[in-house]
C-alpha cells in the first residue's frame, strides 16, 4: 500500500458545532423578547410536570408561561399541563433526549411567542438530554426523595451543567433514607456553584422560593439583553 | 442512547469538510481515517460511538473509513490557585489548595480532529 496520496485534513471542530450554533441564535432571540428559557431535566417520574403545575398555580396570572413537553409515546404530560398553561407536545418517538430542532418546531406551534418563562420539559433520563443544548438560559435538574440521595456522583454530567438541583417530593423525607445535606454535598464537589432548593409541589411548600428563583434569573437576563 | 444521533452529526460535519477541501477538478478521494477527541464529561461512551460508527457509515461516503478515538482527559484549573488538576472520579476539587472553583480546561469535548483521505484510486481500503 503507497501512501503518497494520503493526505490528512485538521478540523478540530465540536461534533454539534452546527446545533450549538442554532441553539445559540433562538437563545439570543429568546432573550432579546424577554422570554427565559429553562430546561428542565430528571430521571422518569421525578415530578417534572408536577413541579411545572405548581409553578402555574403560584404565578397564576402574574407571568406568562408556556410548556414544550418532550414525551416518548404519549401526550399525558401535556394533558396534565393543558388546562393551566400553553402547552406543546414534542413526541420523540423513542429519543432519549431533546434536540434544538424539534424546540424550534415545538415553539412555531405555540399559538404567540410572547412568554415571559418558557419550560423545556425534557424526556426523563439523567444521561442524554445533558449533552443537548436546547436554546435554554438555565438547566434545571430535579431530584426527587425517593431516587437516593446519591443521584449526584452518578451523573457528574447532568450535575456539572445543571445551575440548579431542586429536590423534589420533599414530604417524604420523615419515611425515607434520604439526607439532603448528602445529596447537596454530593452535587456540589461536582459543580461547586450549583443552587439548591427544596419543593413539595403537592402542597406548594418551597413554590414560592423556586419561582423567586426563576424571577431572579430573568431580571439578570433582562439586565444583559439591555446591554447587548 | 444518543450516540447515533451524534455518530450522524459526525458523518455529516467529515462529509462537510471534504466536500470544501475539494477543489472542482479533481475526483472524489476516499476517506480512509475519522479522528475525533472524546473526554469523560462529553457524555458519550466509545464503545458505543465506535459500533454507531460502523452502523452508520454503511452506504455513505465513510463506508471504508476508520475510527480513531483519542481519549482526552478530564482536566481544570484552580480559579483560587491556578493549578491544572487531572480530576478523578467526577470530584471537581483542586488537588492542590482543595478549592472547589474549577474550570474545566479539557475533557468535556466531543469534537472532531481530523480527517484523512487517500486521493489514489486505484488501490483498495485497507481494513479497519
Amino acid at each position: 500500500m503507497s501512501s503518497s496520496n494520503s493526505r490528512t485534513i485538521v478540523v478540530d471542530r465540536d461534533i454539534q458545532q452546527d446545533r450549538k450554533r442554532q441553539a445559540e441564535a433562538l437563545r439570543q432571540r429568546m432573550t432579546l423578547q424577554g422570554t427565559l428559557v429553562v430546561n428542565l431535566v430528571s430521571s422518569p417520574g421525578a415530578g417534572k410536570t408536577s413541579l411545572l403545575e405548581a409553578t402555574a398555580r403560584h404565578w397564576k396570572d402574574q407571568y406568562r408561561m408556556a410548556v414544550l413537553v418532550g414525551d416518548i409515546a404519549t401526550d399525558r404530560d401535556a394533558e396534565r399541563l393543558a388546562p393551566l398553561v400553553p402547552v406543546q407536545q414534542l413526541t420523540t418517538g423513542g429519543a432519549c433526549h431533546l434536540e434544538i430542532e424539534l424546540v424550534e418546531r415545538g415553539l412555531a406551534a405555540l399559538p404567540d411567542e410572547a412568554f415571559d418563562f418558557l419550560f423545556i420539559e425534557n424526556i426523563g433520563n439523567l444521561v442524554c438530554p445533558a449533552s443537548h443544548d436546547v436554546a435554554e438560559h438555565c438547566r434545571v435538574v430535579l431530584i426527587s426523595t425517593t431516587e437516593g440521595d446519591d443521584k449526584p456522583a452518578k451523573y457528574p454530567k447532568m450535575f456539572r451543567t445543571s445551575n440548579a438541583m431542586v429536590i423534589t417530593k420533599t414530604d417524604l423525607l420523615p419515611h425515607l433514607p434520604f439526607s439532603t445535606q448528602a445529596v447537596i454535598e454530593d452535587a456540589r464537589n461536582i459543580h461547586d456553584d450549583i443552587t439548591s432548593l427544596s419543593v413539595c409541589a403537592l402542597d406548594q411548600s418551597g413554590i414560592d422560593r423556586w419561582c423567586e428563583w426563576l424571577e431572579e434569573q430573568r431580571s439578570t437576563m433582562l439586565q444583559r439583553a439591555g446591554t447587548i | 442512547m444518543h450516540e447515533r444521533s451524534l455518530v450522524q452529526a459526525l458523518i455529516r460535519q467529515v462529509e462537510e469538510v471534504v466536500r470544501e477541501e475539494r477543489s472542482s477538478d479533481t475526483k472524489q478521494p476516499r476517506i480512509t481515517e475519522v479522528c475525533v477527541a472524546i473526554g469523560p464529561l462529553s457524555g458519550v461512551e466509545p464503545v458505543l460511538v465506535q459500533n454507531a460508527f460502523q452502523q452508520l457509515k454503511t452506504g455513505s461516503r465513510l463506508a471504508e473509513a476508520c475510527l480513531k478515538m483519542d481519549k482526552t482527559p478530564l482536566q481544570a484549573s484552580c480559579r483560587d490557585c491556578g493549578a491544572l488538576c487531572t480530576i478523578e472520579s467526577f470530584q471537581f476539587v483542586c488537588s492542590v489548595c482543595r478549592s472547589r472553583s474549577l474550570q474545566v480546561v479539557s475533557g468535556d469535548e466531543f469534537k472532531l480532529l481530523a480527517v484523512t483521505v487517500d486521493e489514489s484510486h486505484d488501490q483498495p481500503a485497507e481494513q479497519c
